[in-house]
C-alpha cells in the first residue's frame, strides 16, 4: 500500500514538473510557471485522496487494515486484552495439552508401511483362554495365510546389555520376534539386514540381533562398523546384523525397543514373561518346541479386501488345532465351549500401549473437562467483548451512520477476536507443549519406569489447535459483533454514555454469567467426584501392611540362576537382609504385591464341590517362602502357616484366602479340604485375610498360596519388613544383596506404599488436573460475575447516587445489587445441577467407591460455587453501598 | 482576470466522456497523465481542459478495471513518468464507447437539428 502511495506521489510530481516545463517552453518565467502549474493542479491532497479511493481495497489489504486496527484497539485496553488472552490461552493450552496426549496414546499410528493394515490376532471365548499362542500355533496360522503376512512376537523384555567383554552391563529393552516381523511391518533396515525367515530354523541357533537406530547412535557409536559386532544380551553373545530405521521404535508405545532378536533364542536369553502353560508343559525347558506354552502375540497384515478371507483361513487352521486339543476334555459342556473359540483381528496400527488400555476413559473425561474450561473462557471473553462493545456503541454508531457497511464492521470486530485468539493460541501451544510432555512423562515414568521420547506437537495437534482457535474466535466473537452492529442509530447517537437502556431488554452478559456458573458447577462436581474417588482409593483396606514393607524387584532367572541354585540364593539374601538393623523379617515370593506379576491356574478340582455346567474353577496363586505373611502383614485367620514340616516330598499343602473359602466352601470348613490340578492332592492348612494383591481397584479373587520349600520356582520379589520407615533401610538392603549375591541384578527397590501409590498415579494426576480445571472454571466464572456486576454498577452510579440522595440506606442498595447477583448464581446452579448429574454418569467408569450422583459431592460443589460466587458479588455490591451521592451526581 | 476568461471558454465534459477520451488518446501510443491532458487539450482546440482532479482518479479507475496498464518509463527529457497503455479489454471498451457516442450524437442531433430543414 505504501508503495502505491509513493508511486502516486511520484506520478503527481512528474505531472507538475512536465507542466512547469511546458509553461517555461511557452515563455513563462520559472516562478510564474511553478505558480501556474500548482494553481491549475488544484488541491493536491484532495486529488490524491480521490485517486486513492479509486484503488479500492483488496481483501488482503482490508484484513491488513483490520489487523492493525484490532491490534491498536487491543493495546488501548491492556487490562481487557490481558485477561481475555490469559483465560483463552489457558483454555486453548489445556485442550491442546490433553489432546496431544490423546493423540499419542489413541490416534498416532506407528511409523511403518500402511499401519492401518496391521492387526493382532485375538481369541474370543467364553472359557478363560491364554490370549497368546505357542510357537507351533503361530506356525499353523502363518502357514494358513499369504506368505510374509503373519509374524510372531514376544513382550518387551528388560535385558542387560554388555558391549564387548568386561564392559559394564546396562539395561535395555529386547523383543523376541519371528523372522517375518520386519517384513510384515514393512520396515526396512537402514544398515545391514532385517531378521528373516531363515532366522526361524533352530532353537538356540540364531544369535543375531537388529539394533534400534537410537541405541545404535547413542550407545554403539553410530557407525557402519557396528555390523558384525558382538554384544552380550543377558550374558549371551549376539552378532549385530542390522540397524532399524530412525522413526521405528518398536511396537510398544511407552517402551522403545532397543534390540530385536529371533524367537528361537528364548531359552538362551532366559525370556520368561507373559506366558501360560498347560498339560505338563515345562517352563524351564525351551519354549519354542512346546505346544503347552502360550507366549507369543501374532500380528498379521491384511488389506481391506483380503481381511475377511485372511480371518477365515486363520480360523479354519485354528479350529483344526482346537478339535485335536478338545479330545482330552471330558465334560461335553466344557468341550463345546472350548470349541466355540473364535479368532478375530484387532487393529494394531498404533502398536501396544499400557497407557491406552488403562487410561483411555480418563483421557476422555479430561478432554470433556478441558472443553468445558474453554467454553467458560469463551463465555468470559464474549462478556468482556460485549461490555467493550457497548462502551464503543457511539463509535460504532458513528461509523455506521457515515456509511460503513455492517458486514464490513462485523468483519473488523471479528478480526479483533481472531487477533486475540491467535495470541492466546500461541501462548496456549507453548503451554501445552511444555505441560503435555511433563504429564505423559510423569505417568509413563511411574507406569513403566522408562522415559518416553514420543510427545511432539505434530500436524494433527497443530490442526486441532487451529480449528479450536477458529471455533473459539467465532464462539466468543460472532455474537457480540452481530449484536453491537445492530443498532438503532438515532437512539445510540443520542443517548449519553451513562444512561442505561431499558431494564426489560435481554441482557446477554447476564445470561453468559449464569451459563458460566452452570458450566463451572459441572467441573467442580467432576473435580469433587475424582477427589472423593482418590480418597476412597487411598483408604482401601489392602489386606497387607503398606507402611512398613520394602519391595525389592529381583529376577534370578534373568540373572542366570538355575532352579537348583535358588534355595541357597534365597537363604543367602534373606539371611543377609534380616541381619540389617531395623529389619524385622524378609521373605521371597513368585509374585510381588501391586506389581504386574500375576499367576493363575484353571481347571482346578475341589473335593466336595461340583462346578455347574461350563463353570471354570480358576485360582490365582503365589508361591512364597516361610514367614511371607508376617513379613507383608497379611493376617492368618485360622489354621497354621507353612512350617518346617512342609518340605519337598511331604504332603502338598496350601493356604487360601477368604474369597476362596467364600466361593467354594460356603457352608463347610475349608481347612483340611483338598484341591488340585489333575487330582485333589493339596490340603488347605490355613486361611489368610483377603488382600488386593493385584491392584488397589481389584477385589480379592480366590487365591491359593503354596510354599517355595515344597516346590522351587523362580522368584521375582524380596519383601523386607522394617521396624520404622522402610525407605531408611533401602540403601542397606541394596548393599546387603550386592554382598550376598553379587550376580543377582536388583531392578528396583520401592516401599509398598510407593508401589501402591504408583499404581494410582493416573488417578492422582486426573484428580489434580480436574481440581486445577475446576478452580480455573470457578475463578473464571466468578471473574465473569464480578465483571458484569461491576460494569452494570458503573453505569448505574448516577441512579444509585440519586437513590441515596433521596434517602435509600446503604444496606438497601447493597441488598439490591447483591440480589441481582444471587439471581444469576441461582439460575446458573439450577441449570447446572441436572446437567452435572447427567454428565457425571459418564465418569462412572473412572470413579471408585463413589456414585456419580453422590449427594455429598453435589451439594459440596453447589455450596463451594455459591459461596465463592457470592464473595465475588459482594465486592461490587459493597462498592455500590459506598457510592457518595455528591460525587455520583456531579459526574454527569 | 485571464484565468476567469479561460474558465468561460471551457466546455464542461459530459458525464462519462472523459473515460472515452482517455482511451481514445491512448489508442496509438502509451502516454503519461500530463501528456494525455495535453493531447486532449490540443486535439479539442483548447476547448477541453481536463482537470487533474478528474484525470488521475479516472486513470486509476480505468487501470483497476483492467482497461489500462501502467509502466514507469523515461520521457524524452529524462523524466521518470508513469505511462499508461491500452489493453485488449481497453480497446474493446473504446470501441463500444465510441459506438455509443455516435449513437448519442445522432440522437441529440436528431433532436436539435430535425430533418425538416429550413427552420434555421
Amino acid at each position: 500500500m505504501s508503495r502505491k502511495n509513493r508511486e502516486l506521489d511520484e506520478e503527481i510530481r512528474t505531472h507538475l514538473a512536465l507542466e512547469i516545463q511546458r509553461r517555461i517552453d511557452a515563455g513563462e518565467t520559472r516562478e510564474a510557471a511553478e505558480a501556474g502549474a500548482q494553481r491549475d493542479f488544484g488541491n493536491l491532497g484532495l486529488v490524491k485522496e480521490v485517486t486513492r479511493s479509486m484503488w479500492g481495497w483488496s481483501l488482503f489489504e482490508r484484513i491488513g487494515q483490520d489487523l492493525r486496527y484490532g491490534v491498536r484497539a487491543l493495546r488501548r485496553n491492556p487490562a481487557f486484552t490481558l485477561i481475555a488472552v490469559l483465560s483463552l490461552a489457558l483454555g486453548i493450552g489445556a485442550n491442546t495439552a490433553i489432546f496431544s496426549v490423546l493423540n499419542v496414546v489413541l490416534l498416532k499410528p506407528m511409523q511403518v508401511t500402511a499401519p492401518e493394515e496391521l492387526y493382532r490376532i485375538q481369541q474370543e471365548s467364553r472359557v478363560p483362554v491364554a490370549q497368546r499362542f505357542s510357537y507351533h500355533d503361530f506356525e499353523r496360522l502363518r502357514d494358513a495365510a499369504v506368505p510374509e503376512s503373519v509374524a510372531a512376537m514376544s513382550s518387551n523384555a528388560r535385558v542387560s546389555v554388555a558391549v564387548g567383554s568386561g564392559a559394564q552391563a546396562e539395561p535395555a529393552n529386547a523383543q523376541l520376534v519371528s523372522g517375518e516381523f520386519f517384513a510384515v511391518l514393512g520396515v526396512a533396515p537402514v544398515l545391514g539386514r532385517a531378521l528373516a525367515a531363515f532366522d526361524n530354523l533352530t532353537p538356540g541357533g540364531h544369535p543375531v540381533a537388529v539394533v534400534s537406530h537410537g541405541y545404535w547412535k547413542q550407545r554403539l557409536g553410530g557407525e557402519a562398523g557396528v555390523l558384525g559386532r558382538n554384544i552380550l544380551l543377558n550374558g549371551v553373545r549376539f552378532t549385530i546384523v542390522g540397524v532399524a530405521p530412525p522413526g521405528f521404535h518398536g511396537v510398544f508405545l511407552e517402551a522403545p525397543t532397543d534390540f530385536w532378536i529371533p524367537v528361537m533364542m528364548q531359552q538362551e536369553v532366559r525370556y520368561h514373561q507373559n506366558y501360560s502353560d498347560r498339560n505338563n508343559a515345562d517352563g524351564e525347558q525351551p519354549w519354542v518346541p512346546q505346544e503347552g506354552i502360550s507366549w507369543l502375540d501374532v500380528m498379521v497384515r491384511a488389506g481391506p479386501n483380503s481381511k475377511a478371507a485372511m480371518l477365515t483361513a486363520l480360523n479354519i487352521a485354528y479350529q483344526r488345532r482346537l478339535a485335536a486339543m478338545a479330545e482330552s476334555i471330558g465334560d461335553p459342556q466344557q468341550r463345546r465351549l472350548f470349541l466355540e473359540q473364535r479368532l478375530w483381528l484387532e487393529s494394531f496400527a498404533q502398536g501396544r500401549s499400557s497407557l491406552r488400555t488403562r487410561f483411555t476413559p480418563h483421557l476422555f473425561a479430561l478432554m470433556g473437562m478441558v472443553a468445558l474450561v474453554l467454553l467458560i473462557a469463551c463465555a468470559n471473553t464474549a462478556n468482556l467483548m460485549l461490555a467493550r462493545a457497548s462502551a464503543r456503541q457511539r463509535e460504532i454508531a458513528v461509523r455506521l451512520s457515515i456509511g460503513a457497511g455492517r458486514g464490513r464492521l462485523i468483519q473488523q470486530l471479528l478480526t479483533e477476536s481472531f487477533v486475540l485468539v491467535a495470541v492466546a493460541a500461541s501462548i496456549g501451544l507453548l503451554l501445552a507443549y511444555w505441560s503435555a510432555n511433563a504429564l505423559v512423562g510423569s505417568v509413563v515414568n511411574r507406569v513403566s519406569g522408562q522415559n518416553p521420547a514420543m510427545l511432539a506437537v505434530d500436524g494433527r495437534v497443530l490442526g486441532f489447535t487451529l480449528v479450536l482457535s477458529v471455533v473459539t474466535g467465532l464462539l466468543f466473537g460472532l455474537a457480540p459483533a452481530l449484536r453491537s452492529t445492530k443498532l438503532q442509530l438515532g437512539e445510540a447517537l443520542k443517548t449519553s454514555s451513562r444512561s442505561l437502556p431499558g431494564r426489560s431488554r435481554f441482557n446477554p452478559g447476564k445470561f453468559l454469567v449464569a451459563a458460566q456458573v452452570a458450566l463451572a458447577l459441572l467441573l467442580v462436581v467432576g473435580a469433587g467426584l475424582f477427589a472423593r474417588s482418590l480418597y476412597h482409593l487411598g483408604r482401601v483396606e489392602l489386606g497387607f501392611d503398606r507402611d512398613h514393607v520394602l519391595s525389592v524387584s529381583i529376577d534370578p532367572r534373568a540373572s542366570g540362576f538355575t532352579l537348583e541354585q535358588l534355595p541357597a540364593l534365597h537363604a543367602r539374601i534373606i539371611g543377609a537382609v534380616s541381619a540389617i538393623p531395623g529389619v524385622e523379617a524378609a521373605a521371597v515370593a513368585m509374585c510381588g504385591l501391586a506389581s504386574e506379576c500375576r499367576s493363575s491356574s484353571d481347571g482346578i478340582l475341589i473335593t466336595g464341590y461340583t462346578p455347574s455346567a461350563g463353570e471354570q474353577v480358576v485360582f490365582q496363586e503365589n508361591r512364597v517362602s516361610p514367614r511371607y505373611f508376617s513379613t507383608v502383614g497379611m493376617r492368618l485367620l485360622r489354621g497354621r502357616d507353612f512350617d518346617a514340616r512342609d518340605r519337598h516330598g511331604a504332603a502338598k499343602v496350601a493356604l487360601v484366602n477368604q474369597a476362596l473359602t467364600r466361593r467354594y466352601f460356603a457352608n463347610r470348613e475349608a481347612i483340611g479340604q483338598r484341591f488340585g490340578y489333575t487330582s485333589p492332592d493339596t490340603e488347605i492348612i490355613g486361611i489368610i485375610t483377603d488382600a488386593r494383591v493385584n491392584n488397589v481397584r481389584e477385589q480379592a479373587t480366590p487365591m491359593a498360596y503354596y510354599s517355595l520349600d515344597q516346590e522351587e520356582v523362580h522368584t521375582r520379589t524380596l519383601e523386607v519388613r522394617a521396624a520404622g520407615d522402610p525407605a531408611r533401610v533401602s540403601a542397606g538392603v541394596r548393599k546387603a544383596i550386592a554382598a550376598a549375591a553379587p550376580d543377582l541384578a536388583v531392578e528396583r527397590i520401592t516401599t509398598l506404599s510407593q508401589q501402591v501409590g504408583n499404581s494410582l498415579s493416573a488417578e492422582r494426576l486426573v484428580t489434580v488436573l480436574t481440581a486445577v480445571f475446576g478452580s480455573l472454571a470457578l475463578g473464571l466464572a466468578c471473574f465473569g460475575l464480578y465483571g458484569v456486576m461491576s460494569y452494570a454498577l458503573a453505569r448505574r452510579t448516577t441512579e444509585i447516587g440519586v437513590r441515596m440522595a433521596l434517602g435509600a440506606r446503604p444496606s438497601a442498595v447493597l441488598w439490591a445489587v447483591l440480589r441481582e447477583s444471587l439471581g444469576l448464581i441461582l439460575a446458573g446452579l439450577a441449570a447446572g445441577l441436572p446437567v452435572a448429574m447427567f454428565a457425571a454418569r459418564f465418569l462412572s467408569r473412572v470413579l471408585y467407591g463413589v456414585q456419580p450422583w453422590d449427594s455429598l459431592t453435589l451439594w459440596g460443589a453447589v455450596l463451594t460455587l455459591a459461596s465463592v460466587a457470592i464473595l465475588a458479588a459482594l465486592v461490587p455490591a459493597w462498592r455500590a453501598a459506598r457510592v457518595d451521592p455528591c460525587v455520583a451526581l456531579r459526574q454527569e | 482576470m485571464s484565468r476567469h476568461e479561460r474558465y468561460q471558454n471551457r466546455i464542461e465534459l459530459l458525464q462519462g466522456t472523459l473515460d472515452m477520451l482517455i482511451l481514445r488518446t491512448l489508442r496509438l501510443a502509451p502516454q503519461h497523465g500530463h501528456g494525455i491532458a495535453q493531447a486532449i487539450r490540443v486535439h479539442s482546440g483548447d476547448l477541453l481542459l481536463v482537470e487533474t482532479g478528474s484525470l488521475y482518479p479516472a486513470l486509476h479507475r480505468l487501470a483497476k478495471q483492467g482497461w489500462l496498464t501502467a509502466e514507469w518509463k523515461v520521457t524524452e527529457n529524462n523524466q521518470r513518468a508513469k505511462y499508461y497503455k491500452l489493453t485488449a479489454a481497453g480497446r474493446k471498451q473504446l470501441a463500444s464507447e465510441q459506438s455509443k457516442w455516435k449513437l448519442l450524437v445522432k440522437a441529440i442531433a436528431g433532436v436539435m437539428l430535425p430533418r425538416s430543414a429550413g427552420e434555421a
